[in-house]
């Protein structure tokens, strides 16, 4: 045995262990510190900065002492950094390969806080870019939200070209009615035909030739007043075109200032004013820059989910190793922190987080992960919020939540640069969300109490909305968040967005009013100085043509009623005659 | 490096059984190529200890094989996610998993066991391999390195000459 065997070895083989033990001792904080910004920066994609980083033995705990990261969209700034974070690990648990930690402590952690020196960005985003494009594309809407001078001077106006419609059509009408006003026979010509057919009436008829003169008499006067009928009939056709053509150009005209209206909110979007825009008023670049770090969080926090499932690995992990779990008895997720509070500092105050049971695992620890949130020191006023979460093995993940604020104030210190901006307010509100298969469901529910609202417009249009506003004790609104989690669409119900619509209408509409009420006076005036043509005349017109239809229908019964005595007296006398005759025979 | 350097070149040239220089090198792969802080490698470092192997060369051949293990991590990942994710295999896996003693020695890392597999399966042709070279190195090679003026250098340095006081002999 000896041998083979060299028990002295036993010796050499302790003092290597203790040399790899002690090594371990010292350098593991430097290791992890290592670690940390250069396994980070990698995978990250920017600077990471940690002070240092002490390892405590018993019980095993890492703290790590101001802990920076970059933010790639702004390196000026760090997208997350804290001063201490203590992670309490369960070393059995880590030896097997499940990092469990069971009480983490962050203090003092802050989004968005400027670095001394901008830091190193490895992974340039162009979504910076994007964010500013989107930021100045708000302003410019604004910018361009018109005066109603400016839109009244438009000279596509509808109001205008059918202000000037009626006007053309008032000119070419008055020359047609007039001219046919001279072609028509008058009163005159009337009693000339009443005189004729007496005298024909009283004609005596003593002999057929008597007779064939009559009626050719008769008949000429016939054509004449056929003739005449016909002009009559033109008239009347006439007067009915020129009165329909004359009501449709008023219609259009007394119809344009609404279609103008119409075209001025396509142009100006005034419809779609509420949604991004409302928001951006209410919460100014607040509203953005927390969607902003929602969105970021989750880009951060994706990998780590989608790690949760056993089956998956990205490249970054290939290349030095994953633990693979199967199925065990009592399953604990691949890492899990089990409790854990965190104090996040925000410039309007401090906010603390509490964790529990937080991993991406739920097939294997089937209960919520909790987040609970509070602040009762927020904005001079009190929040509190509770968010649950599961993570299904296909990286699903459905969340409940529900929040409760109150007498959040919310004052801008300096004056907003915007034409129009919330400067005070207190909120007061409740909402809820829900999240399944990437898709988003939220509603908040607040009420704006005693809000002032501020405008940098000389506009009288501007300055009207904003009293408006002002005078309001409370504005409810409602916020609604739905669709994919990635590009979810904003809704906004609230009685601003009525109470701004309603005075931008009724101001656009009372400038569209005047416009239609002063072309018509200049009309009206035009028509009764130079054309002698206005609502009156147009009037004239139906009772000429109520005149025509008389006349035509008199003379007709006249006529009638003259041929038949005729006809009588001629019968008579025709009689009378035949009777003399037969008197000679009997 | 340089005391091991000289131990290995002692050991070639000593007395030394190839055999005991060859498992000296094949455990030094072992525990070189497998991640360092892995349960087996305390069974290998006590094995290098205890048997009757060159430690000088089991040093040499760790230093040699670690360097060279940082090279081929990716590819013993990529055997050990293949094999632990293999449908064929998962039935064992699941078993040896209820296994405390399975997780402690991180055999359902890919990359400890990928590795390993690797190192044993390497074992003992790479064993028969190196204690064939020793014997041929000692037979063709040796005389024709001795003469080399390097060498002869390296022998007549100081620093040679105290290191077999200390050891109380020559090669």
């Amino acid at each position: 045995m000896k041998k083979y065997l060299r028990w002295q070895g036993f010796a050499g083989f302790v003092a290597v262990i203790a040399l790899l033990a002690a090594s371990v001792y010292l350098f593991a904080g430097s290791l992890i510190k290592l670690a940390i910004e250069q396994l980070g920066e990698r995978v990250y994609g920017a600077e990471i900065n940690v002070e240092k980083v002490n390892v405590n033995w018993s019980p095993v705990s890492v703290e790590l002492v101001h802990l920076q990261v970059t933010d790639k969209q702004n390196p000026a700034n760090n997208l997350v950094e804290f001063n201490t974070a203590v992670a309490a690990i369960d070393l059995w648990q880590y030896l097997l390969g499940k990092t469990l930690i069971t009480d983490l402590q962050v203090a003092k952690l802050q989004l968005d806080k400027q670095r001394a020196e901008p830091g190193k960005v490895y992974d340039v985003v162009e979504a910076a870019e994007e964010s500013s494009q989107k930021t100045s594309k708000i302003d410019e809407i604004k910018a361009e939200i018109p005066d109603v001078k400016t839109l009244l001077n438009d000279s596509n106006l509808i109001t205008v070209e059918k202000a000037q419609a009626l006007q053309t059509t008032l000119t070419e009408e008055r020359a047609k009615i007039k001219q046919l006003k001279a072609e028509l026979p008058d009163k005159s010509k009337l009693k000339e035909y009443e005189a004729k057919i007496k005298q024909l009436t009283d004609t005596e008829v003593d002999s057929l030739e008597d007779l064939a003169k009559l009626k050719e008499q008769l008949d000429e006067l016939k054509a004449d007043i056929k003739q005449d009928k016909a002009k009559f009939k033109q008239a009347k056709e006439q007067l009915s075109d020129s009165n329909a053509k004359l009501k449709l150009a008023t219609k259009e005209l007394k119809e344009a200032p609404e279609q103008d209206w119409q075209q001025v909110k396509q142009t100006y979007q005034l419809e779609t004013f509420e949604a991004e825009d409302l928001a951006h008023i209410l919460f100014g670049e607040e509203a953005r820059s927390y969607y902003q770090y929602a969105e970021k969080a989750y880009k951060l926090l994706k990998p780590f989910i989608k790690k949760g499932n056993d089956g998956q690995a990205d490249e970054v992990e290939q290349s030095v190793g994953r633990f693979v779990h199967f199925d065990e008895e009592n399953p604990i997720p691949d890492w899990m922190v089990a409790q854990g509070k965190i104090e996040l500092v925000n410039p309007k105050g401090t906010i603390w987080i509490e964790l529990k049971d937080i991993h991406v695992q739920h097939w294997k620890k089937t209960t919520a992960s909790r987040v609970d949130v509070f602040s009762n020191a927020f904005a001079q006023g009190d929040l509190k919020g509770q968010l649950d979460y599961w993570v299904d093995q296909d990286s699903n993940i459905k969340s409940q939540a529900n929040w409760q604020f109150n007498d959040l104030k919310v004052a801008k210190d300096k004056s907003s640069k915007a034409k129009f901006s919330l400067q005070q307010t207190q909120l007061t509100g409740t909402g809820e969300l829900s999240y399944q298969q990437g898709m988003l469901d939220a509603n908040t529910a607040l009420d704006l109490v005693k809000p002032m609202f501020s405008s940098t417009s000389s506009s009288r249009w501007m300055k009207q909305v904003v009293e408006a506003l002002n005078q309001q004790q409370k504005i409810p609104a409602e916020i609604l968040l739905s669709g994919k989690a990635t590009s979810s669409s904003w809704k906004i119900n609230s009685a601003l967005d009525n109470i701004v619509k309603d005075s931008v209408k009724a101001s656009a509409n009372a400038e569209l009013d005047k416009l239609k009420a002063e072309y018509q006076s200049k009309l009206n005036a035009k028509m009764a100085d130079k054309l002698d043509m206005s609502e009156q005349e147009l009037a004239q017109i139906g009772d000429l043509s109520a005149w025509v239809d008389d006349t035509e229908g008199s003379l007709q019964k006249l006529l009638d009623a003259k041929v038949d005595s005729f006809k009588e007296k001629q019968k008579d006398k025709l009689k009378d005659k035949v009777k003399d005759k037969l008197s000679k025979f009997f | 490096m340089l005391t091991q350097i000289i131990k290995v070149f002692i050991a070639l040239n000593s007395e030394n059984s190839p055999r005991q220089i060859a498992y000296a090198m094949a455990l030094g792969m072992v525990i070189g190529l497998t991640p360092l802080f892995s349960l087996h490698n305390l069974l290998i470092l006590l094995l290098a200890f205890l048997i009757r192997v060159h430690l000088g060369s089991f040093f040499v051949s760790w230093s040699v094989f670690a360097l060279l293990g940082l090279l081929f991590a990716p590819v013993f990942a990529s055997l050990g996610d293949v094999l632990l994710t293999s449908a064929v295999l998962e039935p064992i896996w699941h078993a040896l998993y209820q296994s405390t003693l399975f997780k402690l020695a991180h055999l359902h890392h890919t990359l400890t066991l990928g590795a390993l597999v690797v190192t044993l399966v390497l074992f003992v042709p790479f064993v028969l391999l190196a204690q064939y070279l020793v014997v041929k190195y000692r037979d063709h090679v040796m005389a024709f390195v001795m003469k080399m003026k390097i060498v002869q250098m390296l022998k007549g340095s100081r620093f040679y000459q105290f290191y077999l006081k200390v050891q109380g002999g020559g090669a």
